[in-house]
């Protein structure tokens, strides 16, 4: 009896699986169990087909669309397990984790320190987690995603547009205006900051979709 | 006949899973097996969008999932067996339950209008 060419299953199942933000353990299991179901679809399809290719190529198109099946399985995965893995889990850039942590560290230090810079530090650390939120947001696989659904994210990011700039603004006119540099104003314009990041971050999300849709 | 496919069917899903493993302990493969069968052809999955159903259940404790015998003769890859927990078995009589009585609501109406 002939056998799939292991690659082109192989293939497929890394299209589904790679993209999921999952454990490990999770997606070994995964690619374990849809690699076994193909090779039986597999020897199923090629009792009834003439060629080996045929059948590899039938068992892959009655799988289904790889995208539709990737949001599903990602919606399989609990919330926590999803969530934690976003942040602590990323294997393939190992330097997000870092800079995740150093924007929390630099926003603690400068909420809680008592030097001179700590404004300074504070606002870096926002600026880099602002970074890594819009970063996280333009993923395919984003917690917003999860959290709001697919057709709420642009409504969502236009009211982080909307809602944001108006407590950036207040901030920044009351820094001009009084020249003080009040931890509750920085918490502010950095509340604004993000929000309004975190709407432009979903919009383009949802607008790269689109287009990935449409094309 | 008609295929019943996409929303209509995987709101059933977990249902006609349930119904299965009833039957006995299966992997994914032969879960989706024995649905074709029993649907008479009728019924049109994509069979990749079983898993998910597979994995939902599982972690709603409706049904247990165990890899096969390593020692298996079978070459490939393993393949995990599920079979029905107490609570799923419960959620299937509910489940058949409101459906039954789903049924005979809608016929009646059905029956009126004809």
């Amino acid at each position: 009896m002939s056998g799939p060419d292991p690659e082109q299953f192989r293939t497929f199942v890394e299209e589904i699986v790679a993209p999921i933000t999952a454990g490990q353990r999770r997606k070994v299991r995964m690619r374990q169990e849809l690699l076994a179901h193909l090779n039986e679809s597999f020897q199923r399809e090629l009792a009834r087909s003439i060629d080996a290719q045929s059948a590899a190529d039938t068992s892959i198109r009655s799988f289904g669309d790889p995208t539709e099946l990737r949001d599903q399985l990602q919606a399989a995965v609990p919330l926590w397990e999803h969530t934690f893995h976003c942040f602590i889990n990323q294997k393939e850039t190992p330097m997000s984790r870092v800079l995740w942590g150093l924007s929390i560290v630099a926003i603690l230090i400068g909420n809680l320190g008592s030097f001179t810079y700590r404004e300074d530090v504070y606002m870096s650390g926002v600026a880099l987690l602002s970074v890594m939120i819009i970063r996280h947001l333009y993923r395919e696989q984003n917690l917003a995603r999860r959290w709001l659904g697919q057709p709420r994210q642009w409504l969502a990011g236009a009211f982080g547009i909307a809602f944001g700039p108006a407590l950036v603004l207040p901030a920044l006119a009351k820094i001009k205006m009084t020249g003080l540099h009040e931890p509750a104003i920085y918490i502010a314009l950095a509340t604004g900051a993000l929000i309004t990041l975190s709407g432009v971050g979903l919009v383009i999300r949802h607008v790269m979709s689109r287009r990935v849709q449409a094309a | 006949m008609a295929s019943i496919s996409g929303d209509a069917l995987r709101g059933h899903l977990e249902t006609l899973v349930l119904s299965v493993l009833r039957q006995g302990d299966a992997h994914g493969f032969e879960i989706l097996r024995r649905i074709e069968q029993a649907g008479s052809g009728a019924l049109s999955l994509k069979e990749g969008s079983l898993y998910p159903a597979l994995y939902r259940m599982e972690q709603a404790g409706l049904i247990k999932g165990e890899w096969e015998d390593s020692a298996s003769t079978r070459r490939g890859p393993r393949r995990r067996i599920y079979h029905l927990t107490s609570k799923g078995r419960r959620r299937f009589d509910e489940a058949r339950g409101e459906f039954r009585q789903f049924t005979t609501v809608i016929n009646t109406f059905l029956g009126e209008m004809a």
